[in-house]
């Protein structure tokens, strides 16, 4: 029986939702593997959704944001973090996933969770002009360092294709070891193109 | 029922008695190398107690056997007892597996055991006695009545929680630590652990057994991140760009709700995003 068109990308839709609930809990696992837990939040992945009927655009997840710390340390200096960006208005003609190392005044995580929870500054870095006061890259890596005076001192991320996943393996190469390994070269631990900020440009792994 | 439960003949696909029976019937009829001693093995843990096993090792399956022996007050039915014989010694393996529900607790009690009093109430607790303890009823030919005492040493015992939470419920493992460490794992971990047997175990009837396993545990949702769907070929309206962005904002006045994109012809057999689902 062939499904009506209406079906088929609600179903989709479905779907989709689905694949990256398995890709989360895959990276949570991996994490912990790695000794960094999420920051407190339950299982919480956004908080960009509505239920009014007079807000039909936040119905739809638009993002979805994990946050990681060192197992055990009460205050640190860096944090680890993926975004993945279900919004269409972004450079990227893909689902993106930015991966990043942000680093930041030693605090907290209920203290630092008050900054990171404002998610613009994330979304910006998938779209032309990010709001943000410089862009470099630096050993493979993409650095953003704000405009203004801020305790989130610096992220250096990359951005992803969601579809390029395949699998566990890649999930380790691409994402995992990429935020879990300081100092190492972007380029010498990716196997799938990565993306910089601000402009659809693909590099070649 | 796990040919009945694949196939939408079964009424009691929420059953965690037909799960746990369909996935270790399964392992039952597999070698034991690679099939219940390799998957206890993949364990966080249990490598320290269950060592590397050689195609000699053998499995012995008890399902709901009762943790103890006669008539006593508030003995617990764990799942699965599983004696491995390898290489002479044995282990024994208390399986407690959930589905949709979770430990059955109750208000804690002191009851006596072992001529001593003990609370009584927590699940993963309790059966942690009844293990170390060793004294089990299980069945023989439909009747449960056949006394089976455990000759393993005590560290070559374990309790295993397998649950459907895709990571470790911590709070429920730390009700029970006072007695001792359950071993967790999930059903997501059994599907990964028998995916990656199709390899080696690709000959009849061990290839059927892992092919109707899995895709009972698939249907269940219980398979872990295989990548991201690709959504389906769309044919744009060559004049928008983009179909979702034909209607400007504000919203109001309503004109209707936009149709979907048109699928490609090549992309309607059924519906596209269940074919991953259904394929093993």
């Amino acid at each position: 029986m062939t499904e009506s068109d209406y079906k088929q990308v609600t179903g989709y839709i479905d779907r989709l939702h689905a694949d990256i609930g398995k890709l989360i809990v895959l990276v949570e696992r991996l994490m912990e593997e790695e000794g960094f837990v999420p920051f407190p939040s339950g299982t919480r992945i956004s908080w960009d959704l509505s239920n009014s009927y007079l807000d039909p655009d936040r119905w739809r997840i638009s993002y979805i944001v994990r946050f990681f710390a060192p197992a055990g340390e009460e205050d640190f200096a860096t944090s680890l973090m993926y975004f993945i960006l279900l919004e269409t208005k972004t450079v990227f003609p893909f689902p993106a996933m930015l991966c990043a190392r942000i680093d930041h005044a030693r605090l907290p995580e209920v203290e630092l969770s008050k900054h990171l929870s404002n998610v613009a500054p994330l979304v910006s870095l998938a779209q032309e002009k990010p709001h943000w006061g410089t862009i470099r890259q630096e050993g493979g890596w993409n650095m953003a360092e704000p405009a203004e005076e801020t305790p989130l001192h610096r992220l250096q991320g990359y951005f992803l294709n969601l579809f390029d996943l395949a699998d566990r393996r890649q999930v380790v190469d691409n994402v995992v070891m990429p935020l879990t390994t300081a100092g190492a070269h972007l380029d010498e631990l990716l196997t799938v193109p990565s993306y910089g900020f601000g402009t659809y440009k693909e590099e070649i792994v | 029922m796990t040919i009945a439960e694949i196939h939408g003949k079964s009424p009691l696909t929420t059953s965690e008695d037909f799960l746990t029976a369909d996935v270790f019937t399964a392992f039952r009829y597999l070698p034991a190398d690679s099939g219940i001693a390799g998957f206890l093995r993949s364990i966080e843990g249990v490598p320290n107690i269950i060592p590397a096993v050689s195609e000699r090792a053998s499995a012995e399956f008890f399902f709901w056997p009762l943790g103890c022996v006669g008539q006593l007050e508030r003995a617990r039915e764990p799942d699965v007892l599983v004696e491995l014989d390898i290489d002479g010694t044995l282990y024994h393996i208390v399986v407690e597996a959930k589905y949709l529900s979770g430990p059955s607790d109750y208000e804690t009690v002191e009851i006596e055991r072992d001529e001593e009093i003990v609370q009584w109430g927590n699940q993963l607790a309790d059966q942690l006695r009844e293990l170390g303890r060793g004294e089990y009823t299980v069945y023989q030919q439909g009747t449960r009545d056949m006394p089976k005492m455990l000759t393993s040493r005590r560290e070559n015992r374990l309790l295993l929680y397998l649950t459907a939470h895709p990571l470790k419920p911590v709070a429920e493992m730390a009700r029970a630590r006072a007695l001792g460490r359950p071993h967790w794992t999930s059903w997501y971990d059994v599907y990964d652990y028998l995916a990656g047997q199709q390899e080696h175990l690709n000959a009849f009837p061990y290839n059927r057994i892992l092919e109707d396993v899995l895709t009972l545990l698939r249907l269940k949702g219980f398979s872990s991140f295989e990548g991201v769907a690709w959504p389906p070929q769309l044919e744009l309206d060559e004049n928008s760009g983009s179909f979702w962005l034909g209607r400007s904002k504000p919203l109001p006045p309503f004109y209707g709700i936009r149709q979907p994109p048109v699928i490609a012809l090549s992309v309607k057999n059924g519906s596209f995003w269940k074919e991953q689902e259904n394929r093993i």
